[in-house]
């Protein structure tokens, strides 16, 4: 009964560790992100990088709230989450208010660990708000589908599509000028993913990732974060 | 090279590298891969964080690759304990630094390691031929600091003043490792000018005298100084 509740014990403090390293390495992420959008502002006004950075944070947060309502902290649904960061995509950029966007989702009920959820999330985030900006001028009608779906053992695809105005010529993930694309193609490699782009009517990104459920970090002790970060 | 599992992590350690003028030849989330890359790519330094995808640590992964390469390895990891930090000190890492860290703490620490590994290099080989001073360097040393050692001594002061609460030098003091530098700056310079010391003096922007004292200091005299 006693080794049982220092097992319970453990567990805990194991747990605990792993919520404090997940919130660091988070905070870090944004971190990383604010840099990596302050040299590539691409004449952007402040407020614009204030609502993009505000936008990135809001998909990360999403997933937590997800997490922490979940019976399951192992996995999230990430059809439920999908659903929920689109829609606060659209909100967030007054789309789908006059109508002249649709969205359409489609999702297979999976589920997800956070180590895939949050990249995926803000693969997902980037694309559709790639989409609002730059996919339909003003007044142009037209629709934006998501959807996920098992393709292989342990593979799964993401589709973001938009019937808008098409991409331009050069789209490059590793290069390019613009943050988001950058940050897609280094998120995508984080999930062991590859991209491909379509440009049947307006614009396709196809990502065929592999999908996990929650892993515990390392075999060996890192157990103790620099508590002056 | 960096090894990061967190990409966006990595892809703004790799846009700060790249502005401050370094290429960056492979950036890797796993030990297994950047094993692999390493052998193929041979970069001249390695970022290592210590938690990875995978089943190899940093760690690990480091004592790998030091294993059949002299590349010296910097880490950077959120982690601090004695046991990972003794883990570490095992694998010969030129750097340690904790998280979050800025780029100019990175540059430096970067810089430092070079210089290190290349004055570590032509001491060992100079060393293995029985003097300091009959080798002529082959090649100057590929580093941004400046060739007056003042301005090197104090660029390198700042450079450890920024980075001492976060760097360790595996067991030497800032003192052995500035130590190093000087006996090396002497001596190269030395070798610039033919043996001429007052010229190295020059160079060095010392004086002739602060030349002597030095030689004597780190032991390193020419035969013909007592």
């Amino acid at each position: 009964m006693e080794k049982e509740l220092q097992a319970s014990l453990d567990q805990k403090a194991l747990l605990l560790r792993e919520i404090h390293h997940r919130v660091k390495n988070n905070l870090q992420v944004i971190s990383s992100m604010l840099e990596l959008q302050s040299r590539f502002n691409d004449g952007k006004s402040v407020a614009e990088l204030l609502r993009d950075a505000e936008r990135r944070i809001r998909a990360m947060g999403l997933v937590h709230e997800k997490l922490y309502q979940s019976a399951d902290l192992a996995g999230i649904s990430v059809d439920e989450y999908l659903q929920g960061l689109v829609s606060d995509v659209f909100g967030f950029y007054g789309a789908g208010e006059s109508g002249a966007v649709k969205v359409k989702m489609e999702f297979s009920g999976t589920s997800f660990g956070i180590d895939t959820a949050i990249p995926l999330g803000l693969i997902v985030s980037e694309l559709v708000s790639n989409c609002l900006k730059h996919a339909f001028p003003i007044g142009r009608k037209g629709e934006v589908r998501i959807t996920l779906c098992p393709v292989d053992e342990g593979e799964f695809e993401l589709t973001v599509a938009d019937n808008g105005i098409g991409l331009p010529e050069c789209v490059d993930f590793e290069s390019g000028r613009t943050l988001g694309l950058q940050l897609v193609g280094s998120l995508a490699a984080q999930i062991r993913g590859q991209i491909q782009v379509l440009r049947s009517s307006g614009a396709e990104f196809r990502l065929r990732f592999k999908g996990a459920r929650m892993r515990q970090r390392g075999n060996n002790d890192h157990s103790t974060p620099n508590n002056d970060c | 090279m960096i090894v990061e599992d967190e990409r966006i992590v990595a892809l703004n350690m790799a846009v700060e590298l790249r502005a401050l003028g370094y290429e960056v030849v492979s950036v890797e989330s796993s030990g297994e891969n950047a094993i692999a890359r390493a052998r193929e790519t041979s970069p001249d330094l390695i970022l290592m964080d210590i938690m990875l995808d995978g089943e190899m640590d940093g760690i690990d992964t480091a004592k790998a690759i030091r294993s059949s390469s002299d590349v010296p390895i910097v880490y950077l990891t959120a982690y601090s304990d004695e046991k990972l930090l003794s883990r570490a000190k095992e694998s010969g890492p030129a750097g340690y630094l904790l998280k979050p860290v800025g780029a100019r703490a990175v540059h430096a620490s970067i810089q430092i390691a070079l210089y290190m590994t290349e004055v570590e290099k032509r001491l060992k080989t100079c060393e293995a031929r029985g003097s300091y001073l009959t080798e002529p360097p082959t090649q100057p040393v590929p580093t941004h600091w400046p060739v007056n050692a003042r301005d090197l001594r104090n660029e390198l002061k700042k450079a450890l003043m920024e980075c001492s609460l976060n760097i360790d030098f595996c067991g030497r003091t800032l003192r052995d490792v500035t130590d190093q530098v000087t006996r090396y700056m002497c001596w190269d310079a030395i070798q610039r000018c033919n043996g001429n010391k007052k010229e190295a003096a020059k160079l060095l922007g010392i004086s002739r005298d602060s030349l002597y004292r030095h030689l004597k200091e780190l032991g390193v005299l020419p035969e013909d100084h007592n």
